[in-house]
């Protein structure tokens, strides 16, 4: 019986078998998800290995039970105990050694967990004691029973996938509700640190759903065993993966019965979609479709990939350059050059002793180091993460050669190659612009996947032409040399690289690329400094794809035909392989990738199989596990240790502040001129009409904002005069901070306008408003970890006086001029804040109060002027705040701008503030001078309280000064 | 500062362009010989004479004088490439996977050429120059591509099982006549131009003769038919397709699988797509694993439908027949060129498989058994390694005295009618590149797990 339904112009057909039989792969793909779901509550990771620590153990049933004759039971009891314990291993020996690093890592080490179980799967004996062999025999069931389902009939396998994923289910989301331990995941999974503070064993908890989880995978191998040949590996592909994650992300990452929901989903609509269109390729098409509409449309997921993941992605192992003052020493710079010479010595002279076959191995070792620079641009540099960049690389090949067979030379294919790459990665880089972290993972893997079944397919562009497809690339001439030859082409592989690695290399230290450390460490603080974080996001994507495509033209001409297999060379598994290489050496520097492109793919081609073991699953974990900075952290250790050993054998003693005295004479005359104007306090310009007057600095009106049933502004207006600093205060959870991100442009209020100037801003994004001249500064102060002070306040400065990030790379006069004024400028302000010890500091290595000066100094060099601090000194010693008041008296006198200020410290919202807005649950429950505090009964019995005691300590703080 | 920026630059920019230029250099000395090469081949065999060559062959060179016919004249000594295969991927999931050792099986044809005085021949040495790949990693093949054209400079290369676009890589790029085994679709010879060649049949041609086969036996008649095709068998298949319009068939149901997935829910859809479809013979040109999938979801829906077989995805031509699902497949009909069902009919090799297998147990001193199915990829690979050894020695045979590329392929094309141990006989021409021009039918026999041979060779389009 076929139930149909036609929508215009499409007959999509329903058939209930179709149906059940959808269901039922579904079930599977709902416990691979609920097991990667578990392991992402516990220790957010996600887990490439799941799928593989079941079918590991799951092999011995056949094994044992076929071959050797052991009891089913027996085996059943012995394979599900095994996949337990390598679940619990695999949390014991690796993830809980990887805790504190980045979670690509932690990615990184289960993809070579992966690979090591497959190993383990090759290696066990398949024969039986007499020759017999597992190949045409069908996996063990309990029982061999058949139902009838109408005209389906449902098999023993089938039937215990019916009905044991469905037990399994519940039995999990019950024990997770009402056990101990279940309540204490569901306390880590909310906050690890607080439930550890709570008494909740941490390790224990994550051991235990580490098993769980492979146990779960053990029972999906197992069941999955009879509908299909027996699998003689353990080998699960990234195919099979983005069903399980795709069911994964349905539920957000955290809610076990939305995985259930979204596999049995995914399921039926792969199996109406094959249905229906049996044709290769639109079925990867149509799932990642499906993964990407669900992600981009849940209000839910949204909400949890722009916030919940944002530290838990962050690049904890960002390797950094030699510490300022040892890169200026000049016995430095000379080593650091003739280091620098040798290399290149190394890497093109070398290769003229190695045959021709080993130069074509280099070759691909030198392109995958150009694939890499491509994360470092996309994942090191602006924190999205990629698991597709073959894709990209596929299409450079692809387009390169399809432009070539138009008759376009060489240079033109190159250039138009990565052209379209960029285009590409510009239109996959949209859903980061709502997606992030391991969503966005989810969302690239999907790409890759799709595009490999269906675009390297598609014959308007391979486009089979008189014996010759636009899937080959002749390589090119230059005159008498002939690139056929396999050392002029690795030259030639070498020379892009490097022009590639110096463009890199250049864009770190430009403009944009400041910014896109700035969105990576800190998309809202970036925001406020007027960076635009969704065009500095698409520009990573954009100079990514570039520089993938780019690598895959030359590829393409390293692989002369490979239109042969095109969903193999570019598919997603050597996407995979690539953030393996780019991790294990360090995504955060070019040297990483380099190192690890040559660890993963040049150990193996050059050294021989022997060697091999260094670059298989086994050595990425082992690395993983000494190296969390990947093996790039080893060498810039020795090189910090190198430097330092050769500044003391030449008796040097690098100071920071001689470094200072040498390079900033500018900055210290022109901050002089500048301290002349630091009391020149402008006096408040008060309206007459301020609830309507457009020549205010800023005015919110009828302010309300709404999360879901928490009012958490309602009917707020307030305004700030020309020149006034005002305070907002009120206790906890009052809606101050809500109110700030309203004026920011953080968040868009349910109700009410925004006016700057005069001008309505309520629609504008925040890092619009901040080039309008709002400023704004955050409560946790982070700012940009990986950025020096001197770098975070050129970033701000950049804001008015903005360059080219092309002329920049390229060092152009103009350029140069302007980097020249911003340093005088951001000198300037690094005086005016006392950080001049602090200048080439990275931020997070800064002290609270310091961060806090650094924060001030950036919104200062933005040249706002409407300035919100928020809770600017929570954190700061007495002195700190004395030293803060004064700062911020003179940031208003050198900007002339207005100052809104949330904060608790009652003596000093009293002497800094000209003027109060008191907020109680979400409501302005007062106005007026500072003395309202005491002066307004219902103020103080909301904000400081009625009991006795406190009324008594408020006899003990003094008296309000007049504003100044 | 800029000023030390800028001088650094310049000093970097200088150190790179120089360092390029004298390797460039370098590398032009060391690598000039092997575009020469492909261009004129007789210099690079006297130039492996001088550097290459064995003792004997330099002995065997001081001796032109002696009598033909106790030691024939060698004019120099010839570089054959003999790509090995790598298969150690699939042996650890089951030893029947495993092709036993292909480096071994090709040292053994040439003694066995020597010993029988087969080599020299016109006056030619020749010699093995041996490279591994992985036939699961493409730039194994492609460095072993390399390896050969650019640094042994050798003048034909004898392919392996899966070599695949290490062969083309060689013959597109390098211009080295190339034996390759398996079989690809018409676009690949266009592509891979005129030094390359291939064992097996033109995938569009087995096809189309295919249809034909099934055709001319009354196979299709009156039969609703049902395709299952996979991605790689895409551009055949519409070959096979066009063939069935023009004979007055149409599929009734029609699925392209792409293996993705658990494994077999895609094969599960197509079950009931052709069992929706009252499909009663079905014809399944995707891999084996999805065969024994297809079959037995439908299978377990108590739908029996017919099946037709032939050469695709190793179905008849290696040692899938162990592992097909007797009491579903019985008795299913195939069209093949292998000689696969010799052993399930005669329980004996054809005369020139057991010359080969022979002639490998005297060099190796191992035993390949005799029994069908044919159980071993070692027992197959052992045949298909004499089979483009001795394809290649006829090449060579029929090139006359200069040997270079173009003489090479001129020898290949001029081999008519040839025996073969693994499959029927071989003929190439300038415009046929694909070796098996025969074809016949086997049958599954439940009884053996086996295919059986039901008649004899007979000629494409017969």
């Amino acid at each position: 019986m076929s139930l149909a339904f036609v929508v215009p112009l499409v007959h999509f057909d329903v058939p209930r078998n179709i149906v059940i039989i959808g269901v039922i792969t579904g079930l599977t793909y709902s416990l691979l998800g609920m097991g990667l779901t578990l392991v992402y509550k516990t220790s957010r990771v996600l887990n490439f290995a799941q799928g593989d620590m079941g079918a590991f153990p799951a092999l011995f049933i056949p094994i044992l039970v076929l071959n050797r004759g052991w009891n089913y039971w027996a085996t059943l009891v012995l394979a599900l105990a095994g996949s337990l314990i390598v679940g619990a291993l695999f949390e014991f020996l690796v993830i809980r050694r990887l805790r504190n690093t980045s979670r690509l890592t932690a990615l990184v080490a289960t993809i070579g967990g992966a690979q090591v179980l497959y190993v383990f799967g090759l290696l066990i004996p398949k024969n039986g004691a007499n020759g017999s062999q597992l190949a045409g025999k069908t996996y063990p069931t309990p029982f061999d029973y058949k139902w009838r389902i109408g005209t389906l009939f449902i098999g023993p396998g089938q039937i215990l996938i019916l009905i044991v994923v469905p037990i399994v289910t519940i039995a999990l989301i019950v024990f997770l509700r009402r056990s101990r331990l279940g309540r204490a995941t569901r306390a880590a999974a909310e906050n690890g640190e607080a439930a550890a503070l709570a008494g909740v064993p941490i390790n224990r908890v994550s051991l235990a759903m580490w098993a769980i989880a492979g146990l779960l995978a053990g029972i999906a191998a197992i069941l999955v065993g009879p509908t299909r040949p027996i699998n003689l590996s353990a080998a699960l592909g990234p195919s099979l993966m983005l069903r399980g994650l795709g069911a994964a992300m349905l539920g957000g990452l955290l809610s076990l019965p939305a995985a259930f929901v979204g596999g049995v989903a995914i399921g039926v609509i792969e199996a109406l979609v094959l249905w229906n269109y049996p044709r290769g390729g639109v079925l990867e098409v149509v799932i990642f479709a499906i993964i990407l509409s669900c992600l981009l449309l849940r209000r839910g997921l949204g909400h949890i990939a722009r916030g919940g993941e944002e530290s838990s992605w962050s690049l904890t192992t960002a390797l950094r350059p030699l510490p300022y003052a040892l890169a200026r020493d000049p016995i430095v710079r000379k080593a650091k050059m003739a280091g620098l010479a040798l290399l290149l010595a190394i890497a093109v002279l070398v290769p003229t002793r190695l045959d021709n076959s080993q130069a074509f191995f280099l070759s691909g070792v030198i392109l995958f180091a150009m694939m890499g620079v491509s994360l470092v641009v996309l994942t090191g540099m602006a924190g999205q993460i990629s698991l597709g960049q073959l894709a990209f690389v596929g299409i450079g090949a692809a387009a390169g050669g399809r432009i070539y067979q138009m008759g376009q030379p060489h240079i033109v294919g190159m250039v138009t190659a990565a052209a379209i790459g960029a285009v590409v990665a510009l239109w996959i880089g949209l859903p980061a612009l709502r997606v992030r972290g391991l969503f966005l993972a989810v969302t690239t893997l999907g790409f890759a996947i799709s595009i490999a079944a269906w675009v390297f397919n598609q014959s308007w562009l391979v486009h089979k032409k008189n014996g010759s497809s636009s899937l080959q690339i002749p390589r090119p001439k230059l005159g008498s040399i002939d690139f056929e030859n396999e050392h002029y082409y690795y030259l030639l592989c070498l020379l892009v690289l490097i022009v590639v690695i110096i463009f890199v290399h250049r864009l770190r230290s430009s403009q944009l690329g400041q910014a896109m450390v700035a969105v990576r460490d800190n998309e809202s603080s970036a925001a406020g400094l007027a960076i635009s974080p969704p065009r500095t996001k698409l520009m990573a994507f954009m100079i990514s794809g570039a520089i993938a495509s780019l690598a895959g033209f030359l590829y393409g001409g390293l692989q002369v035909n490979f239109s042969t297999n095109p969903s193999d060379t570019f598919g997603a598994q050597r996407s995979l392989d690539l953030v393996v290489l780019a991790v294990l050496g360090g995504v955060t520097t070019i040297t990483g990738v380099v190192v690890g492109a040559f660890w993963i793919r040049g150990i193996p081609s050059l050294l021989g199989s022997n060697f091999g073991i260094l670059s298989s699953g086994f050595g990425v974990l082992a690395v993983l596990l000494l190296m969390p900075g990947g093996l790039a952290s080893l060498l810039f250790i020795v090189r910090d240790r190198a430097a330092e050993w050769l500044v003391e054998m030449r008796g040097h003693r690098s100071s920071r502040a001689g470094a200072l005295d040498r390079s900033e004479p500018a900055a210290r005359s022109a901050s002089l001129a500048l301290h002349e104007r630091l009391h020149e306090a402008p006096e408040p310009v008060v309206c007459d009409n301020c609830e309507t007057s457009l020549a205010l600095p800023i005015r919110a009106s009828g302010i309300s904002m709404r999360y879901g049933g928490l009012q958490a502004l309602d009917d707020v207006s307030i305004h700030a005069h020309a020149g006034e600093i005002l305070g907002v205060m009120g206790p906890n959870g009052a809606g101050k901070t809500t109110l700030f991100d309203t004026l920011s442009g953080q968040v868009r209020p349910s109700a009410g306008e925004v006016y700057l100037d005069g001008v309505d801003i309520t629609r504008l994004s925040s890092h619009q408003r901040a080039r309008r001249g709002l400023g704004r500064t955050f409560q946790q102060a982070k700012l940009f970890d990986d950025l020096t002070v001197l770098e975070a306040l050129h970033l701000a400065l950049q804001a008015n006086t903005p360059s080219n990030s092309l002329t920049a790379m390229l060092g152009m006069p103009a350029a140069r001029r302007s980097g020249r004024a911003r340093h005088a400028s951001a000198g300037d302000l690094i005086e005016m804040l006392d950080l001049g010890e602090f200048r080439h500091r990275y931020v997070s290595e800064l002290s609270t109060g310091t961060r806090r000066l650094a924060e001030l100094g950036c919104v200062a060099a933005l040249g706002a002027k409407v300035l919100l601090l928020d809770e600017p000194t929570a954190g700061f010693a007495h002195q700190e705040v004395e030293r803060f008041i004064d700062v911020v008296r003179r940031l208003r006198a050198h900007l002339d701008a207005t100052i809104v200020v949330i904060d608790h410290d009652v003596p000093m919202m009293l002497e800094l503030t000209d003027r109060l807005y008191v907020l109680d649950l979400g409501v302005v429950i007062a106005e007026g001078s500072p003395s309202l505090l005491y002066e307004n009964a219902r103020v103080a019995s909301a904000y400081l309280g009625d009991a006795a005691t406190t009324v008594a300590r408020r006899s003990d703080v003094k008296a309000p000064c007049p504003p100044p | 500062m800029g000023k030390a920026v800028r001088s650094r630059t310049r000093v970097g920019v200088f150190i790179v362009c120089a360092l390029i230029v004298v390797a460039a250099c370098g590398s032009s000395k060391k690598a000039s010989p092997a575009t020469t090469a492909a261009a004129a081949p007789a210099t690079t065999a006297a130039a492996a004479a001088t550097t290459a060559a064995p003792a004997t062959t330099a002995a065997a060179a001081t001796t032109t004088a002696a009598p033909a016919s106790t030691a024939p004249a060698v004019a120099d000594t010839i570089k054959i490439g003999v790509a090995v295969p790598d298969l150690s991927a699939f042996e650890a999931a089951s030893k029947a996977f495993g092709v036993g050792d292909p480096k071994e099986q090709a040292t053994a044809m040439l003694d066995g050429w020597k010993s029988s005085g087969a080599v020299p021949v016109n006056g030619h040495d020749i010699q093995f120059v041996y490279r591994k790949y992985s036939v699961i990693v493409d730039d194994e093949k492609l460095a072993a591509c390399t390896g050969f054209a650019q640094e042994d400079k050798v003048v034909a290369v004898i392919g392996g099982r899966d070599f695949g676009v290490g062969a083309q890589c060689l013959a597109q790029r390098f211009n080295i006549p190339t034996i390759d085994v398996n079989s690809v679709p018409t676009s690949v010879f266009t592509t891979n131009g005129k030094a390359y060649f291939t064992l097996r049949s033109d995938q569009d041609v087995l096809f189309k003769q295919f249809i034909d086969w099934a055709d001319a036996g009354g196979y299709l008649k009156g039969k609703k038919i049902g395709v299952a095709f996979s991605d790689d068998n895409t551009e055949a298949y519409n070959v096979a397709k066009a063939e069935l319009t023009a004979k007055g068939y149409t599929v009734a149901s029609e699925i392209q699988t792409t293996g993705a997935g658990v494994g077999s829910d895609q094969d599960t859809v197509a079950a009931q797509k052709f069992q929706t479809d009252k499909a009663d013979l079905l014809l399944l040109f995707v891999g084996g694993s999805s065969v024994i999938n297809i079959l037995s979801a439908a299978n377990g829906q108590g739908y029996t439908p017919k099946v037709l077989d032939l050469d695709v995805s190793e179905h008849t031509t290696d040692v899938l027949a162990g592992i097909l699902p007797a009491p579903i497949y019985g008795d299913t009909l195939a069209m093949t060129g292998s000689r696969e069902g010799d052993l399930g009919r005669d329980k004996k090799l054809s005369t020139e498989g057991e010359k080969c297998l022979s002639n490998y147990e005297s060099f190796s001193g191992k035993s390949i058994p005799r029994t069908s199915p044919e159980a071993s990829g070692e027992f197959t690979n052992i045949l298909i390694t004499c089979d483009v050894a001795n394809l290649m020695l006829k090449a060579i045979g029929n090139a006359g005295a200069t040997i270079d590329g173009p003489a090479i392929i001129k020898g290949f094309e001029g081999i008519s009618d040839m025996a073969m141990a693994s499959t029927g006989n071989v003929t190439f021409s300038a415009s046929d590149h694909w070796g098996v021009h025969e074809y016949r039918t086997i049958k599954f026999s439940e009884d053996c797990h086996c295919w059986v041979a039901q008649d004899d060779f007979k000629k494409f389009g017969s």
